[in-house]
């Protein structure tokens, strides 16, 4: 085929025209965000809490904030960011520099962003919130604190709360919540009609909920993660024991659903929601979602703490924080913002229109007729008063962060279940394991 | 001999058919399941049982998904950038193929090469280099910054299809207009064009369910609400580790009608250009 030669006219020609069609897409997408200069704007990354009501109080109280401190509303700026997607946008503003002032900061996050130092020193507005009347709730505090110094506001309080079809085992002829995981199998059993299941375990390979299912039956027989040095402590007589319980339950009972090995974090959820379990361990967002929706089931559903063992009855709660960036370009503003969150007056309408999603964290507030007058709510308040977190007797570090991401628990559990491991060399497996992920990371073992 | 001849013809229709049903029931069951599960209400959703057909359908899914959340918004602005990118695409694309396949200038055969390479590198590797340009720039937070972005994926490989159509065409035919006194552009927009029209299709229709469709940057890339696209508006509806179904396949329901649309529009063209000459080198 002949090729034309293109003179200098030509591709001089070209070129501008070309240029000229290349600037137009600006002209004709005249549609800027109100957020184009970052330098002038407060911006506040709001994580969805499941309630249309308190997603709006946050909006409203950011918004009064703003207007209290002199900013136009065109120098403050509300991003909703869904859960899902935080992870990838955060690690994408953190890489260019360009993080927001303010957002809700989960648990690893809170040691991940702390540790490479994206997290602002906020011990001020910590220890405000400590001068109030009965104080904070201090066991979700220490995975806050470095060097005594604080690095987030506690948000809300998450118990666990095993979410139980009380009529189910009623009408199973089972009066009352098991209060051991032995009373619990032999009620279960009597509950169990697949494709209706007792137990809705979850055990799939995610790093949340997973975890707490299995750390739920750890506890009462006296096993944890670490101790409280913080040193791997995985490997003991109760971890082993609670291994092979839940191989009995999975393998020889059969009171959990096959299924589970491959729920993520809303599988419990969504079989409790449907109607196909009659228990799963989740913090209150099956029960919001069962009021929501008026649900048929929600009448004959209790909140409970897992059941216990011969080491007692683990309460196993979490928080989320409200956290400060380093980068911001207004600190102080950053700083006040999150002051108005967790002013007490502002908190408490936050958490009341929440409708039981999130449990208070000023110890005072749980005597409000709100959550005294509930008896659904009333294990739970225990849970809250007297609860720990996943990691204790230690604190959520880096190596523990990564043994939860790298799901090192769920995963010998499984070869457990599926592949027929012994419980004991899986438990003497999970230590390794962890004391691997310690030593690499310079934590101690 | 003959009988067992039709006997053979007829075990292979049935067995063609057999597995046509299988495909167009593995194809279309989701969609079903999107469309009744976007009429029904939350309740009946995680309901004991499992519905095949609402028992009292409803629209509040999509009541809700107009009344209270911007998903008109998002579809707007999924639209625009759609649009704008398909129509860059096409004009880039025409004029960079045409270039690439019938002039002659230094460094021709290493752009067509670039053109390919640049389109084999993973697309997850560069959204954090890319915010930190559109950041600098201050094109992050708009439309604008979203369609440059796309762009840059649309135009190497509409640009390298194109190529393809453009050399299934005898240079003479351009060569008769440039003696007629037509311009190089002119040969462009008046000759081959018109005569390319199902690639043309093919590019526009690649360009739109991309840019429609498109997830990562869209999440990274803007943040406010009144930019966002569908992709990133649909994770909304997840909340933690609850799911509000219905409107999720409300949104996702409408979301696939533009693409459904251009598809049929298209559709004569798409066909030819993806099996004739858009695929020859």
């Amino acid at each position: 085929m002949a090729l034309n030669r293109l003179t200098r006219r030509r591709a001089v020609q070209l070129g501008a025209g070309t240029a000229a069609i290349a600037a137009t897409p600006n002209l004709l997408l005249s549609r800027p965000a109100q957020a184009q200069d970052r330098d002038q704007k407060l911006i506040f990354w709001l994580q969805p809490n499941f309630n249309e009501t308190a997603d709006q109080i946050l909006i409203d109280q950011t918004m009064e904030f703003a207007k209290s401190a002199g900013l136009s509303d065109d120098e403050v700026e509300i991003v909703k960011v869904p859960g899902g997607e935080l992870a990838t946008r955060m690690a994408a503003a953190l890489e260019v520099g360009a993080p927001p002032d303010v957002t809700r900061v989960s648990e690893n996050q809170m040691v991940t962003w702390r540790e490479n130092g994206h997290l602002l020193d906020i011990s001020d507005i910590v220890e405000t919130m400590r001068a109030e009347e009965g104080g904070i709730n201090e066991a979700i505090m220490p995975l806050a604190e470095q060097d005594g110094k604080y690095y987030g506001a506690p948000m809300g309080l998450n118990p666990m709360a095993a979410h139980v079809r009380m009529d189910k085992f009623e009408a199973a002829g089972v009066k009352d919540y098991p209060l051991t995981w032995e009373a619990f199998i032999e009620a279960a059993k009597k509950v169990n009609q697949p494709p209706f299941y007792a137990y809705g375990m979850a055990l799939g390979l995610t790093p949340s909920d997973s975890l707490r299912e299995i750390m739920s039956v750890v506890w009462p027989y006296g096993g944890k993660l670490v101790d409280e040095q913080g040193r791997p402590a995985f490997e003991s007589e109760g971890s082993v024991e609670a291994f092979r319980l839940i191989n009995r339950m999975y393998n020889d009972d059969k009171i959990i659903p096959r299924g589970v090995l491959s729920w993520d974090n809303s599988g419990n959820n969504k079989a409790f929601e449907a109607g196909q379990v009659a228990y799963a361990l989740n913090p209150t967002s099956i029960y919001s979602n069962l009021l929501t929706n008026n649900s048929p089931f929600l009448e004959g559903t209790g909140l409970f703490s897992p059941p216990g063992g011969p080491a007692g009855r683990h309460r196993d709660m979490y928080s989320d924080y409200y956290g400060v960036f380093t980068l911001s370009p207004y600190p102080d503003l950053a700083k006040g913002l999150v002051s108005t969150f967790v002013e007490p007056d502002n908190y408490s309408n936050f958490i009341i229109e929440a409708g039981g999603r999130y449990f208070p964290v000023y110890t005072k507030m749980t005597e409000d007729p709100f959550w005294t007058d509930k008896p659904v709510f009333n294990d739970l308040l225990q849970t809250v008063a007297e609860g720990h977190t996943l990691f204790w007797p230690g604190k959520l570090t880096q190596g523990l962060s990564e043994v939860m991401t790298q799901t090192v628990v769920q995963k010998e559990m499984q070869n457990v279940l599926v592949n027929g491991k012994d419980p004991a060399a899986a438990v003497a497996d999970v230590q390794l394991e962890m004391i691997a992920i310690f030593q690499r990371l310079g934590e101690p073992t | 001999m003959l009988k067992t001849k039709t006997a053979v013809a007829s075990f292979y229709f049935w067995l063609g058919s057999f597995a046509l049903i299988v495909l167009m029931f593995w194809t279309l069951a989701p969609l079903y399941w999107m469309i009744v599960t976007s009429l029904k209400d939350q309740s009946e959703i995680y309901g004991p049982g499992v519905t095949l057909w609402p028992t009292s359908p409803t629209l509040d899914n999509y009541r809700i998904l107009f009344e209270k959340t911007y998903f008109a918004t998002y579809f707007i602005n999924s639209l625009i950038v759609g649009l704008v990118t398909t129509l860059f695409s096409l004009v880039f694309a025409s004029l960079g193929a045409y270039a690439l396949t019938r002039l002659d200038f230094p460094g021709r055969r290493f752009y067509a090469r670039a053109l390919v390479y640049t389109y084999l590198m993973p697309h997850s590797m560069l959204f954090i280099p890319i915010l930190a340009i559109l950041l600098s720039v201050g094109l992050q937070n708009t439309l604008n910054g979203l369609v440059w972005v796309y762009l840059g994926f649309t135009v190497p490989f509409c640009t390298w299809l194109l190529m393809g159509y453009f050399l299934s065409i005898p240079v003479e035919i351009e060569e008769a207009g440039l003696i007629d006194g037509c311009s190089r552009l002119g040969v462009l927009f008046r000759i081959i064009l018109p005569i390319t029209v199902p690639a043309l299709a093919v590019v526009a229709f690649f360009s739109f369910t991309l840019s429609w469709n498109e997830y990562i940057y869209a999440s990274v890339l803007v943040t406010s609400t009144s930019v966002r696209t569908i992709p990133t508006g649909i994770p909304s509806f997840i909340v933690e580790d609850v799911f509000f179904w219905g409107p999720m396949m409300a949104s996702t329901l409408l979301s696939a009608v533009p693409p459904l649309v251009v598809y049929f529009v298209f559709q004569r063209f798409l066909i030819t250009g993806l099996t004739v000459g858009a695929v020859r080198m």
